[in-house]
Order: C-alpha cells, then structure tokens, then sequence
C-alpha cells in the first residue's frame, strides 16, 4: 500500500496512441479515393499530408495530456484516482464497497503486457476503472484488495 | 483448480433456442443465394468454432471464498466474485440441460440487473456443490427466535389457558393527509396538465365551429364565446383535478408499524407501499415550486430498488416541515433534526451568473432579433428583459445551492425554481468523486458525487478543497 499517487505505465501512452492510429490512418488513406475521380496528385497528396499531420499531431498531443492526467493509489481502505484533462476527477471507492473485481484485456493490451482493473460496486456510476495496469503485477493487486474486501454491508 | 464447462456449452452457447435468431443472418445470405446447405453447413461451422473457442476460453473455480471466472476470445476478462456479496444462486435447467444431467448456474450480486456470472452449463453435481458450498460460506443474520411456547407456563393446560402471543406492534400513524389538501394537492400537481389539454379542445372546437371571419361582428361574438368558454372551463377543470387528486389519495395515510414504513391511499384503488426503514436508500424533499408559497414539500423515500426514475418510490405529498421531520425521526433518524443548509461559496455564484449570462444573452439576442424584426429598440428592449431573466435565473440557481451534514447523513440542495434537498444516509454511498470543470478550477471550485446503488446524487460548486476534504470523509479514508 503506498501513500504515493502512481502515474499508469507508459505503455498505456503506447496502447492509446496506436488505438489512435487506428482511427487517424484509415482517415489519413480517405483522399486516394478521390484519385479516381481525376484528382490531381499534389492536391490529394497534400490533403493526406494535412490529415495525418494534424491528425496525428492532435492525437499525439491528447493522449500524453490524458496519459499525463491519470494517477491512482491502492491505499489501505480504497482505492483513489484522479484523471480528467478538462473535467478533473477524483474518485474515491472504498474495497468494503466492492462487488466483484475484473481484470481486463484486450488483444493490444496483452500484446503490451497490460491489464484493465475494474472494481464494481451496487453503484453503476462508481468511476472505479484503471485503465492500463502492468499485467504481471495486476493478479498480486487484485489479490491484495480482494482480501480486503471484507464482510462489511455493501449496500 | 480451475476448469471448463460442459463441452457441451458450445453447442448451447451458439445454437439453443434463445440464440437461433444469431443465426438468421446466416440463413438470409443462405436463402439468398444459390447454395442453400453450403452456406448453412459453413455457417453452422463457423458458429461451432466460435462456441468452441469461447468455451475452451472459459475457466471457472470457486477457492478460498472468491468465486472465479476466467473467459473471453479477443478482450478476456477475468471476473472474481468475493463469497460475502453473492446475493442470489439459481441452478436453472432447462430440457438441453436435464437431457445430459447438466444445470446452468446464474450468480448475481447487488446492482446491475443482470446476472454477474452465469455457467452455462456445470453438471448438476458441480451446480448442487457450488450452490451449497455459497450458500453455507454465506452468513445469514439470524432473526431474534422469539420462542412462543417458552412463555406458555407448566402445568394443566385446562387451568391455565395459554396467553395469545405479542400482538404485533400497532401501527403508529405518522401523518395523514386531510381532504383540503389533497384537493389541493390535485390542483398544484400532475393532474393540473389536463387543464392545458381541456383548453386545447376547446380552443379547437372553437375553431371547428366555422365561424368564418369576415364581418367585425361576427368576429367580435367568437371571441367573446372563447373568452368565455375559457373563463367557464379553467376553475372547472381545476374542481375536476382537485376531485381526481381526492378520489385517488383518498384517506392518504403513512404509518410506522415496527421498522416498517407504510403508506396507504385510494378510494377505488387502494394502495399500499411497504417499506423497511433499514432498506431506504435516500430520501428527496421536493420544494416544488407551486409549494414553495404554502411552505409545502412532497417527500419522497426511495430503495436501492427505486433505480433512478418514478418507479417503486414511495411518495408524500403536501408536507409541512414539521411532518417531514416526524416521518424523517422513524425512517432516516440520521437525517434530523433537519440542519438549514450551508450555502455554496460565493465563487459559485460568480459562475452561475456567469453562465446563466453568457447563455442568456446569447439566448436574448437572438430570441430579440427575432421578435424586434428589424425595428432594433424592441429587439434591444426584449433582449434586456430576457437576459435580466436569465440572471435572476441563475442567481436562484446559486441561491438553491446548499450542503448540509447530520452524523449519519448528507444533505444536498439544488435547484432555482423548484428546490429538491436530496438526503443520503452515509452508509448507503458506493463510492464517491470529485468533478471539476475547466471553468470550475479556475475558481478552485469542484462537485462531489455520491454513487448509490442503482443512483447518484449531487452536491454541487463546493469549495475545491472542502469538495475532496467531503469524499475522503464520507468513504472513511
């Protein structure tokens, strides 16, 4: 249990931006399609530049201010995170609250070594995600804060 | 150890009746073109690989009073369900599963409405275990036994004849509604929308009747027979909503009987709401606006069952302070004596005018162009009365801002017109958050959330500190 808000690994940066690129590069190929309507090359060629500059620089840019944004810290009785680049938010979730606990990944993730770790609640609105947790440490953790889960009322 | 379901689960996952409709894309494209069972046999295949695939995936075992789940193709996810928060065990079996000695196995916590682990499908010995092994680990509180045969005394029963058991305790009425106000209480409710309605007919049948325009006359005698009409049907319609209000909160009751909040009404139809007090999840006082002159408010106790809407709520109507008190003392005691609320810091109501002047006067500007049309001194004119509007509007707004704590429970007010106090017993709160907007830091401002099962509730603009100092409190860290 540290005192300390931890920052989420920097490969969540890594896993944001390549889920980006996803988005960016499909954007980015949309103007050879105007290559059949006889489009001049430089201008279609200038449009892609433009896109995926932008577009990626936008995305660059966004994801490291979210990246920058996160922290949590499993402490003794909850667990706290704080993210939100324009929203700030600061959320507190006591471990006597939880429901159960999921450990989640994607193929990306588990290609990057990460893990999501949700905690529910009775409560749908409970904010109690960690976007992005090592992968090898995350069974230890959850195991810590399943222990203390404990008996108490949960609702 | 961890293991796997039926291989059997494959086959259900992707082809039991529930999920045949799964399949009709496939039998579309199969109809549609020209090699019917080709199509199908690749589609029933492929629907094959999936089950199988998703069953090889998923790993459940129950040790050490945690129940796990281990599944998923592409996300996997892995679900672990801690013994104390099992709500609810179902060993459901339908004909597949009785045909092959198997059981599908539904476990479902508090909140979220469906289940949150389902084995689909166990052998009915790995179900009957499951079920047991849960169900033993689960500690029920056990009800005081009240021993009724312990107070019968020795000796000839003839002589003695045994003492009736403890009546239950008598319902103790808390308040009960007379007659005048719940007339009135139909005529500043819900039921009042039908006076709207019953001028829109009339406005209508006027209209219908044909009376064509075209001399001043016959002008001036429609008119004359809509004002009267109009005149004749409002209190009317009003008498009616009272009436209705009267016939449906007929005799409107609410009583304590032991931990028990009963609230009883209706002449035709007689309702009854049952509450335990233990069970209530938070309590709203709504200040409607139409209440606020008459120093009136409605209560309302809901249940982690309420969920955020009308349903299943319990409801007062037309209350005084003194009788939400009354109420509050046997259903929520954390909750009184009401405290008066603390009011929002004042940077607060910087941003409330703020906003409410920005938007306003967009708002007024454009709403004054529109209406001045062309002519600039009435669009001015009208744009200034509108955005004075939306200032008082969000001075009110500031002004309804209000936090308030008992031991035992938070109260929250907000609102400009219609006021509503949320109160929220803190051993209810799942979880809580601090928000906070660009626009609020720069006024070190934030929002806390209270997340309650099935809900969640405000306490807006506090103080940035005293907003994190209220989370760290009310979740005990």
């Amino acid at each position: 249990m540290s005192d300390e808000l931890v920052p989420l690994e920097r490969r969540v940066l890594r896993l944001w931006r390549i889920r980006a690129a996803l988005l960016v590069v499909p954007l980015t190929l949309l103007p050879l399609l105007a290559l059949f309507g006889d489009a001049p090359v430089v201008a279609v060629v200038g449009t892609m530049a433009l896109i995926g500059s932008v577009g990626g620089g936008l995305a660059a840019w966004w994801t490291l201010l979210v990246w920058r944004s996160w922290q949590f810290r499993v402490g003794e009785h909850a667990l706290h995170l704080r993210h939100g680049v324009l929203t700030r938010h600061e959320s507190t979730i006591p471990f006597h609250r939880v429901q159960h606990i999921d450990l989640e990944a994607g193929p990306l993730e588990r290609r990057l070594g990460l893990t999501t770790l949700v905690l529910r609640t009775a409560s749908a609105s409970s904010d109690s995600t960690v976007p992005g947790i090592d992968a090898g440490h995350a069974d230890e953790l959850r195991g810590r804060i399943l222990t203390l889960v404990g008996t108490g009322d949960a609702t | 150890m961890p293991r796997r379901t039926s291989p059997l689960a494959a086959l259900f996952q992707v082809f039991a009746p529930g999920q045949v409709r799964n399949l009709l894309p496939v039998l579309v494209i199969a109809a549609s073109s020209g090699r019917f069972f080709l199509i199908l046999a690749i589609g029933g295949i492929l629907g094959l690989a999936y089950g199988a695939l998703s069953w090889w995936r998923r790993r459940w075992s129950f040790r050490d009073g945690v129940l796990h789940l281990d599944e998923g193709i592409f996300v996997q996810n892995q679900r672990r369900i801690p013994v104390e928060r099992i709500q609810h065990v179902e060993v459901e079996r339908r004909l597949r599963h009785q045909l092959f000695e198997l059981a599908a196995v539904r476990v479902e916590t508090a909140g979220g409405s469906k289940a949150e682990l389902r084995l689909d499908a166990i052998t009915m010995a790995e179900a009957t275990t499951l079920r047991s092994t849960v169900l033993s680990l689960l500690r029920t509180p056990s009800p005081p036994v009240v021993a009724l045969d312990a107070s019968v005394p020795e000796g000839p029963v003839d002589a003695l004849p045994a003492p009736p058991p403890p009546p239950p305790p008598p319902p103790e009425v808390l308040v009960r509604l007379p007659a005048s106000r719940l007339l009135l209480a139909g005529i500043v409710g819900p039921e009042v929308a039908a006076v709207f309605v019953a001028l829109a007919f009339v406005i209508d049948t006027i209209t219908d009747l044909g009376i064509e325009p075209d001399s001043i006359g016959e002008v001036n005698a429609s008119r004359i027979l809509l004002a009267v009409l109009i005149v004749l049907a409002v209190p009317a319609w009003f008498v009616v909503a009272g009436l209705v209000s009267l016939v449906r909160r007929w005799d409107f009751t609410a009583s304590i009987a032991g931990d028990e909040l009963r609230v009883t009404y209706g002449l035709l139809q007689k309702n009854e709401f049952v509450v335990k007090t233990e069970r209530v999840r938070d309590v709203q006082i709504a200040e409607r606006l139409v209440l606020r002159p008459f120093r009136r408010a409605d209560l309302r106790v809901r249940t982690a069952a309420s969920g955020n809407g009308d349903q299943s709520r319990v409801d007062i109507p037309m209350l005084s302070a003194e009788e939400i008190e009354r109420i509050l003392w046997r259903v929520l005691p954390a909750a009184v004596p009401l405290p008066p609320v603390s009011p929002a810091p004042a940077a607060a109501r910087r941003r409330a005018l703020i906003r409410s002047g920005v938007i306003g006067g967009v708002v007024a500007l454009a709403l004054g162009g529109v209406v001045g049309n062309g002519n600039p001194i009435v669009g001015l004119l009208v744009a200034a009365v509108l955005w004075t509007l939306a200032l008082g509007w969000g001075e009110l707004w500031y002004r309804g801002l209000g936090l308030a704590r008992t031991r035992g429970a938070v109260h929250s007010r907000t609102g400009a017109l219609s006021r509503r106090r949320a109160i929220v017993p803190e051993r209810r709160i799942q979880s809580a958050a601090v928000r906070a907007t660009f626009f609020q830091r720069r006024r070190r401002l934030g929002s806390v959330r209270l997340d309650l099962a099935g809900t969640s509730v405000g306490v807006l603009d506090r103080d940035g500190r005293s907003a994190s100092a209220l989370v760290a409190a009310l979740t005990g860290t």
